[in-house]
């Protein structure tokens, strides 16, 4: 029979748990973020038509 | 992470092994929240005179018309380096410190969810600006193109990847701060504790600490670019190799608004806490106040262009970006108005923080009515780079931001210290800075309106007497911040007159159950929440 760590768990245990959790997800966004803003600029250099009509219809 | 869950079984050794440190253990290696916001506040207000300083070599040369103390390269890096090394270096990092001393106890926590990554998030802080600092010592000199960092001006600078290299370790401690409040607040609040039972102040900076998360990576991610553009061959922002500068500008804004917000809203949270207290009332529409900061969130992200009238977006763009600039009036007035309220009625005494709040509400509406202003685009085509710009910000972010953060100094040191700081010598303060500052920045309405640029070591003859005036004010407010010093190194050092738990009349919360200095760990068992004891106890749906 496997032992159930958790339900051994204090409360304080318990919080820290879920904020390790809670932090990981936080910082993997963060990153995703940071990702997303220059793969989104690294696609346009790479799709020159795409990129020329963004600068045309933000300086009409 | 797992240093905590060990304290929390060997609560009772704490305070004992505490004693036993010796100075490199208690505060270089340090993972107790109280004593990692101390480094954030004495980091901060370091820097608040390195770049106080620059800002008086910015003054002093404005003091009269032409050229005076400093050649125009050098004048323009003092105008970059003010704003990094106040926006980066003092503000932000002083909120940071505020919410690492308080939100443990004001949620009822024994400490911050992650203390190892608590310090790491401040120790990469000083090497950041030793970098930053350490750029005016270059044969190239420093950034002079301004904290905005626009190619192609800034990739001329020979010192850019020093500074993307520290924007890159600031951003690091930032992201990292903000995840350690986030994780502390959604977890690690006592039982009982509600979110909508949280203070106003915690309520800020968790909403503060989600915007963090989401624009300080664009920020990176723009100044990668940047470097890339310097020293690999890309053309993310190079016109001739079919890139777009404006395109960082959009970049950079998506970024830079929601940091102007950054540096406000924990600012709400402050006044937020000091207005009912100095009040002896609850404080006036709760939910609303917490709503209205949601909102201000929220709008901070579409609203960026408004920085940008002037590059020539499309009409449609334009009126989208001024009436959305507009509506952030909105829940910022429902804030004020809360505030107002709160006041109305209440068995009022004006001590030095809550003289400080009471400046903070109408001198940052003043900045607020400004920033309407400029959000009109036919009237921003005229203020665009003028001083009505400088005039405009310094209002939000010197009466408001740095006002608020001195509040907050003066409210909770006695509680951090168990010292009562000097009364007659923070009204000295209150009253030398609130004098001062007016004179420094007000003028500068009118240099802006009649058309003085930004940025700018020399102007016409016709703006002298408003620029000798400002400069004026620039001194003595600066000089007045030595007040401010002197009053904190009294209070930790010498002050005779001990604070009692709960310090103010008035205060409500789970802070003041604590003993004055508090123990060690904050609450190493979580305490039982009693409604009545709470700012926000009894809300009503």
């Amino acid at each position: 029979m496997k032992l159930d760590h958790r339900a051994l768990e204090t409360g304080q245990e318990q919080r820290l748990r879920r904020a390790r959790r809670t932090a990981a997800i936080i910082g993997i966004v963060a990153f995703v973020v940071f990702v997303f803003s220059i793969g989104q600029m690294l696609w346009l250099q790479h799709h020159p038509q795409i990129h020329q009509h963004q600068i045309d219809s933000l300086m009409q | 992470m797992a240093q905590a869950a060990a304290h929390d079984h060997h609560d009772e050794h704490h305070d004992e092994h505490h004693e036993h440190l010796n100075f490199f253990q208690r505060w270089v290696m340090s993972t107790n929240h109280k004593d990692i916001g101390t480094l954030y506040l004495v980091f901060s207000l370091l820097m608040f005179f390195i770049g106080g300083s620059f800002a008086m070599v910015i003054r002093a040369e404005l003091f009269k018309p032409g050229m005076q103390l400093v050649q125009p390269y050098f004048f323009n890096e003092m105008t970059t380096m003010h704003a990094l090394v106040m926006i980066f270096g003092a503000v932000m990092p002083a909120f940071v410190g505020l919410g690492n001393w308080m939100i443990p106890m004001m949620v009822g926590a024994p400490d911050m969810a992650l203390p190892r990554m608590n310090n790491l998030s401040f120790w990469i802080l000083p090497f950041a600006f030793t970098l930053l600092l350490s750029t005016l010592f270059l044969p190239g000199g420093g950034p002079a193109g301004g904290w905005t960092m626009y190619p192609p001006l800034s990739l001329q600078s020979a010192s850019l990847a020093y500074v993307v290299f520290a924007v890159h370790l600031m951003g690091i401690s930032s992201i990292m701060g903000a995840i350690n409040i986030i994780a502390t607040i959604l977890n690690m609040r006592a039982p009982g504790m509600d979110l909508l039972k949280m203070p106003v102040f915690v309520w800020s900076w968790l909403i503060t600490a989600f915007l963090l998360i989401a624009v300080m990576p664009v920020l990176a991610g723009a100044v990668t670019m940047l470097l890339t553009d310097k020293y690999f061959s890309t053309h993310f922002f190079d016109a001739a190799g079919g890139g777009d500068p404006v395109l960082f500008q959009h970049v950079f804004w998506f970024f830079g608004h929601p940091e102007v917000y950054i540096m406000i809203l924990p600012a709400f949270g402050i006044i937020s806490e000091i207005i009912p207290t100095f009040s002896r009332k609850p404080i006036f529409g709760y939910k609303a106040m917490v709503f209205a900061i949601a909102s201000i969130a929220f709008l901070s992200f579409i609203v960026w262009a408004h920085h940008m009238f002037a590059v020539g977006l499309p009409l449609g763009a334009e009126i989208f970006f001024m009436y959305a600039t507009m509506l952030i009036a909105v829940p910022t007035g429902v804030k004020v108005f809360n505030w107002v309220a709160t006041m109305w009625g209440g068995s009022m005494t004006f001590e030095t923080p809550m003289l400080f709040a009471v400046a903070f509400v109408i001198l940052f509406t003043i900045g607020g009515f400004s920033g309407l202003m400029l959000a009109l685009v036919p009237a921003d085509f005229q203020y665009h780079d003028t001083y009505f710009v400088v005039a405009h910000f310094h209002y939000v972010l010197v009466t408001g931001a740095i006002f608020a953060i001195i509040a907050a100094t003066y409210y909770w040191i006695p509680k951090w210290t168990g010292n009562m700081y000097s009364e007659f010598w923070g009204k000295m303060h209150f009253w030398n800075s609130v004098i001062w500052v007016n004179v420094l920045f007000f003028p500068q309405h009118f240099l802006g309106l009649a058309g003085m640029p930004r940025r700018i070591p020399d102007y016409n003859v016709a703006f002298a007497n408003f620029n000798m005036i400002s400069s004026i004010g620039g001194f003595l407010f600066g000089a007045s911040q030595l007040i401010f010093l002197g009053v904190v190194i009294h209070c930790v050092w010498f002050s005779k007159k001990k604070a009692t738990d709960r310090v103010w009349e008035g205060a409500r919360g789970l802070e003041w159950t604590l003993s004055s200095p508090p123990p060690h760990h904050s609450f190493t068992v979580a305490p039982v929440i009693h409604d009545e004891e709470l700012a926000h106890g009894h809300v009503e749906d």
